[in-house]
């Protein structure tokens, strides 16, 4: 039968070379000239277009996703506007593709593609914040907003099912990139409490256990099996807290 | 633990018409709000049969007051396509607060 042959999509020759760049010269060596090469590029050609091959970390190998962040860090110091933009991107991909609104549009949510992204630029936030690029509020705000979001709506079990925990693995990526910086302080401590509890309540499967996370981050915090424990263990957590601040005047400072 | 809301300036405003232009948003928010922000940044949104995605901006505002100003009007205000289709816009603070410094000219 008569079929007219797939089109394959032709690129202006500036976004394959910036493809190229990006998606098959970058490595460890080759980063220096992969941001010098960017810097030569025409900027307000082609700012979008690179925002766009940015957010596209997934596409490349997932121990490289570093060196994307390393590239932002480095591009800061001439294109603020586009370093700052790319931020903007990272942790707003998460809830934009999750709103409920899009759920009734259909949209595959538990798409195995989409969920490679949505790992993707977790392990992304995470290393921008390791390239000190986000401050540590970016990564607390994220943290809690995959924790809460949808959580008691009547469509928690369409944005996250409780079989497939993949927050969890959101959650777990994000602080392996760059939790040991939070090793000691109070705030991750809250954090990781708080994700017990979703541990212990959505999570009936065994397979994504954050056992190692919790192994790395705070060897010595008890592991509570019961919601009530938990919840004892927060406002244990809040008194000690509130006797030290009374003690001395500190600051309130985020924990890094 | 999150960061004093009276010190955050830069806010978001999400869930807003694909097709919606930047110059048709920023009139509107011209008419309430001019010389009250100091910088704004447009991402447009998407429409392909694959898939849609809102259009989004963020916008830092001189003043904390400015921002909860804002928020009361923009927050639910319903955006209405040429097509007719309502789009419910949602305000709230940028989960990055960072804005752009002056970036010196790149001699490259």
């Amino acid at each position: 039968p008569e079929r007219s042959a797939r089109i394959a999509k032709v690129r202006p020759p500036l976004h394959q070379y910036i493809r190229k760049l990006l998606f098959s010269d970058l490595d460890k060596s080759t980063i220096e000239h992969v941001l010098r090469q960017l810097r030569k590029l025409p900027w307000s050609e082609c700012e979008s277009y690179l925002l766009k091959c940015f957010m596209k970390v997934h596409r490349g190998k997932y121990g490289q996703i570093h060196l994307i962040a390393s590239l932002t860090a480095g591009l800061s110091r001439y294109h603020d506007e586009f370093a700052v933009a790319v931020v903007d991107e990272v942790p707003s991909s998460f809830p934009e593709n999750l709103v409920l609104e899009e759920i009734r549009l259909g949209l595959e949510l538990n798409d195995y593609g989409m969920q490679q992204r949505r790992i993707a630029h977790m392990r992304f936030l995470g290393e921008l914040y390791n390239y000190e690029h986000v401050d540590s509020s970016v990564i607390f705000e994220t943290l809690y907003l995959i924790l809460v979001f949808g959580h008691g709506s009547p469509e928690q079990d369409l944005v996250d099912p409780p079989e497939d925990c993949f927050r969890m693995r959101m959650i777990i990526t994000l602080l392996e990139t760059c939790g040991h910086y939070f090793d000691r302080g109070k705030y991750c401590s809250y954090f990781l409490i708080s994700f017990m509890v979703v541990v212990l309540t959505w999570c009936k499967f065994e397979q994504n256990s954050p056992e190692d996370l919790f192994a790395d981050l705070r060897p010595s915090m008890t592991r509570y099996s019961s919601i009530e424990e938990v919840n004892a263990a927060l406002v244990e957590l809040e008194e000690h807290e509130r006797t030290l601040s009374t003690d001395k005047t500190s600051c309130e400072k985020y924990s890094d | 633990m999150m960061k004093d809301p009276l010190a955050r300036t830069k806010v978001v405003i999400r869930h807003l018409p694909p097709s919606l232009s930047q110059s048709d948003l920023f009139q509107q928010i011209h008419d309430r709000f001019s010389g009250r922000y100091n910088w704004f940044s447009f991402r447009p949104g998407k429409i392909s049969l694959k898939n849609q995605r809102y259009s989004r901006a963020y916008i830092e505002f001189n003043r904390a007051e400015d921002v909860i100003e804002f928020a009361e009007f923009f927050d639910g205000h319903v955006f209405v396509n040429e097509k007719g289709l309502q789009h419910k816009a949602i305000v709230e603070y940028a989960p990055s607060q960072r804005v752009p410094k002056p970036s010196r000219r790149d001699g490259r």
